[in-house]
């Protein structure tokens, strides 16, 4: 294969694994969390507020994780760093 | 004169208008149009607000005013405390300012109209990673504030000294972590935006202005919960 067609094609299937990838384990552990923090509320509904906000505290951080997969496969999308020695 | 999907999505991000100054030129980008605008609106809402609280009528603005006034002090509150109340207009102009930024991305649409300008600043990393030197900044004179120089060198080298390059990549990723997530969110949403605008621009895009609010809102509450957290870090374990 020519060498321009395989990096086009590695540099359109690599961000796609890499979002398939992130969210795989992203979306497993919010399920996690949010399923600890509905068992936690269920025993102890009292308690809501703070385990409301720390819940959502902990998504977003578990989010983020898979936001930084998103940059890089962004990053290989629009503005691929190697392209140049590709096309000159 | 319509533009591809790709082109829409790259050219989010486009010079609207330049003001020459000697040999260059100051260009005006679309982010920085759109940030000028929110943070004014928000300044005039916020100003709007004061004075029909300070006038004592009871009218639906003054009304607003103490409910957002209320919610904000107990947010902070329940992070640090009744000290917290000293941290509350900062967090507070940091959690509308992001607000307005987020909600003036639901119009961008509008930008098939002429109006390029019209996007979220959010969507740029330049804004965000602003944003997040910002809030860093003030953490840092907070802490300075509450425990003196001596002590906040001093938790550079908590728990031992030879943490200390630890503790200082420590501070150096917070801002690029509160940034990337605050970009990445904004950013990802508006494509999916533009794309679904794009492909069918009839009822569906409604679905996602609902979910642009929920996700605008929540990313706004998360920046300021962990600066109030980052204040709490470095200042309640001293004191």
């Amino acid at each position: 294969m020519d060498n321009a067609l395989a990096f086009y094609a590695i540099s359109i299937i690599v961000p796609g694994l890499t979002i398939a990838l992130a969210v795989i384990g992203g979306a497993a552990a919010q399920g996690k969390a949010a399923a600890a923090a509905f068992e936690a509320m269920a025993r102890q509904p009292e308690a809501q507020g703070g385990i409301n906000s720390s819940l959502i505290l902990s998504l977003a951080l578990i989010e983020s994780l898979a936001i930084y997969a998103l940059a890089v496969a962004l990053i290989i999308l629009f503005a691929n760093p190697f392209i140049s020695y590709i096309l000159p | 004169m319509t533009e591809s999907l790709q082109e829409i999505i790259q050219h989010s991000i486009r010079p609207i208008f330049e003001i020459p100054v000697g040999e260059g030129s100051i260009v005006f980008s679309s982010t920085l149009v759109a940030s000028i605008v929110s943070g004014a609106s928000f300044l005039l809402f916020v100003i709007l607000l004061g004075k029909s609280v300070k006038n004592g009528k009871p009218k639906v603005l003054a009304s607003i005013g103490e409910l957002i006034f209320l919610a904000l002090r107990n947010f902070t509150r329940s992070i640090i405390g009744e000290i917290g109340d000293s941290y509350m207009p900062f967090i507070g102009s940091l959690f509308g300012i992001i607000v307005f930024s987020n909600f003036l991305g639901l119009f961008s649409p509008l930008g098939g109209m002429g109006m390029h300008w019209i996007v979220s600043p959010n969507i740029d990393l330049s804004v965000t990673l602003g944003l997040a030197i910002t809030g860093i900044l003030y953490v840092h004179g907070a802490s300075i504030g509450a425990m003196g120089i001596g002590k906040w060198l001093h938790h550079f080298i908590e728990p031992y000294p030879f943490m200390l390059p630890i503790n200082i990549i420590e501070e150096l990723v917070k801002p690029i972590s509160l940034s990337v997530r605050l970009f990445g969110n904004l950013f990802g949403e508006h494509v999916v935006y533009e794309i679904v605008f794009y492909l069918i621009s009839f009822v569906v895009p409604v679905l996602l202005i609902v979910l642009g609010m929920f996700t605008g809102l929540i990313q706004a509450y998360v920046f300021s919960l962990l600066i109030l957290i980052y204040i709490k870090e470095t200042i309640g374990v001293h004191t």
